[in-house]
């Protein structure tokens, strides 16, 4: 494994011409993670790969390029949204926030929370990526979030996941704007920032999948390609 | 139908939603104007700086109908002429060959189906476009994009998938439909099957030619393009340098990166 896929010539181009219509060059990184996961998952047309970051331009255009079909579901500002909204129901119920045993269960509200958000069939998907969002979760939701993504992949596709080694100073939105570069963008993040999880912990979280790689940067941002 | 629809005979200080019946509309169309000053409507002789800007600086489409801020639509919306969403409107909105715009303020839970389509408030529903699709940075799409062109600006809120639409499968896209459309004029006509039949073939013209056209060069695939790409006069350049960038700094990156490979089980 670990061939780079031949980029389509034609529509594929358009991909890689995103890259410099939005790269600065200062937030330019190179992402080996990137690269054996698209080789990973090959060239079939219209293979399916779900974002769970934020949306972008770049990135749809690397991927509908590429012929695959993209799937966008920015899962911490639905985290967010979600826990906004549960708290006006409260609110809006006469429970207040400090009546913690009339709140649903963490691990309730986590369940329900990906049953409206990641609502797809059983190995829907060829790929998965999670940008800055495993180590911005808690762990309850993480737990369920991992399994339900071991279950969303098809056997033999991958999940790209980014992990910190350090606890970060920003929280980043990713672009990909080549088949061997990302451009990742300072902004504020939606939720605050959870824990740094040793490497041992994020292996255990993700068991289910038959093999991992990992790419340590000197940013000391690991990315982390899980086999399923 | 029940929203408003533009008159093109009204005096260029005249709101839409104003009727021939001042005292009804008279306590609205000020809170309108103060609220929401793209509802102004700048008639045909009107010079072109005063064209009207919506929400996030996109021109506001002059001939447009428009659901205007505090209407609330339930049903389906199909048409001809452009559509300017403010409100909110609840169904379907089916119209070929228009744009339309949701501005800021405006929520749609419906589907789209349009030759544009332009949002900068929310949409729940699969939006599909015949040539394109723009989500402003305040725009927030929760369903399925399909069209041939796809614009997504940074900050918004896009969850569903997208399918940019290639130029082989919007010309069978088109047959489909004319073929359909021709199929439904005739069985409405059943005593005018004779006229009914050179209507078609009117039909069938222009669609051959027009389907000629991106079966001649399919593989421009101009949908991965944005306006922003387009744009850029080095367009053959970039993706060159673009790729020697990382190639380089691959190199580096290499030296950098620990690679560590493990097997779970």
């Amino acid at each position: 494994m670990g061939l780079l896929p031949k980029l389509r010539t034609g529509n594929g181009g358009a991909g890689a011409a995103a890259a410099p219509a939005h790269a600065n060059g200062e937030n330019l990184r190179p992402s080996n993670g990137l690269k054996e996961f698209l080789g990973h998952l090959g060239m079939p047309d219209n293979a399916r790969v779900l974002d769970l970051g934020p949306v972008s331009q770049a990135t749809v255009d690397f991927f509908t390029g590429q012929r695959y079909r993209i799937y966008s579901e920015d899962l911490l500002r639905a985290w967010q949204d979600f826990l906004a909204a549960e708290l006006a129901a409260l609110m809006a119920a006469g429970v207040g926030e400090k009546k913690e045993a009339e709140r649903p269960a963490p691990s309730e509200r986590a369940s329900r929370f990906l049953d409206a958000q990641l609502d797809y069939p059983e190995e829907s998907f060829h790929g998965v990526l999670a940008w800055d969002l495993i180590d911005y979760l808690p762990p309850e939701l993480v737990q369920l979030l991992v399994a339900r993504l071991h279950r969303l992949v098809r056997p033999g596709g991958a999940a790209l996941a980014i992990f910190h080694n350090r606890i970060p100073e920003r929280f980043h939105r990713y672009r990909v704007l080549n088949a061997a570069a990302v451009e990742y963008l300072p902004c504020a993040a939606p939720v605050p920032y959870g824990r740094v999880l040793p490497n041992r912990e994020i292996l255990n979280l993700f068991s289910k999948f038959r093999s991992s790689k990992s790419f340590v940067g000197r940013d000391q941002i690991r990315e982390v390609l899980f086999t399923r | 139908m029940a929203w408003f629809k533009q008159n093109e005979q009204k005096s260029p200080a005249s709101s839409e939603s104003q009727t021939s019946t001042p005292p009804a509309a008279v306590p609205a169309a000020p809170v309108q104007a103060a609220v929401a000053p793209v509802e102004q409507w700048n008639g045909p002789a009107s010079p072109a700086p005063a064209v009207p800007v919506a929400a996030a600086g996109v021109p506001a489409v002059s001939t447009a109908s428009r659901v205007s801020r505090g209407i609330t639509v339930r049903g389906e919306i199909s048409g001809r002429e452009d559509l300017s969403i403010d409100g909110e409107v609840e169904g379907t909105l089916r119209l070929a060959g228009v744009r339309v715009i949701v501005g800021a303020s405006g929520r749609v839970r419906a589907g789209i189906s349009a030759r544009e389509i332009v949002v900068h408030g929310e949409v729940r529903g699969d939006v599909q476009a015949e040539e394109r699709i723009e989500i402003g940075r305040t725009g927030k799409v929760k369903g399925n994009a399909t069209a041939k062109r796809i614009a997504i600006e940074d900050g918004a809120v896009f969850n569903g998938t997208v399918e940019v639409l290639r130029a082989d499968m919007v010309a069978r896209s088109n047959d489909a439909s004319r073929a359909a459309r021709a199929g439904a004029r005739a069985d409405a006509r059943p005593d005018a099957r004779a006229e009914a039949k050179p209507d078609a073939k009117a039909d069938a013209k222009p669609e051959t030619k027009a389907d000629a056209k991106p079966e001649t060069k399919p593989e421009t695939r101009m949908g991965q393009q944005t306006a922003q790409q387009t744009a850029q006069p080095a367009a053959p350049a970039a993706p060159a340098s673009a790729s020697a960038a990382p190639k380089d700094a691959d190199k580096s990156w290499r030296d950098e990166t620990a690679i560590a490979s493990d097997s779970v089980n």
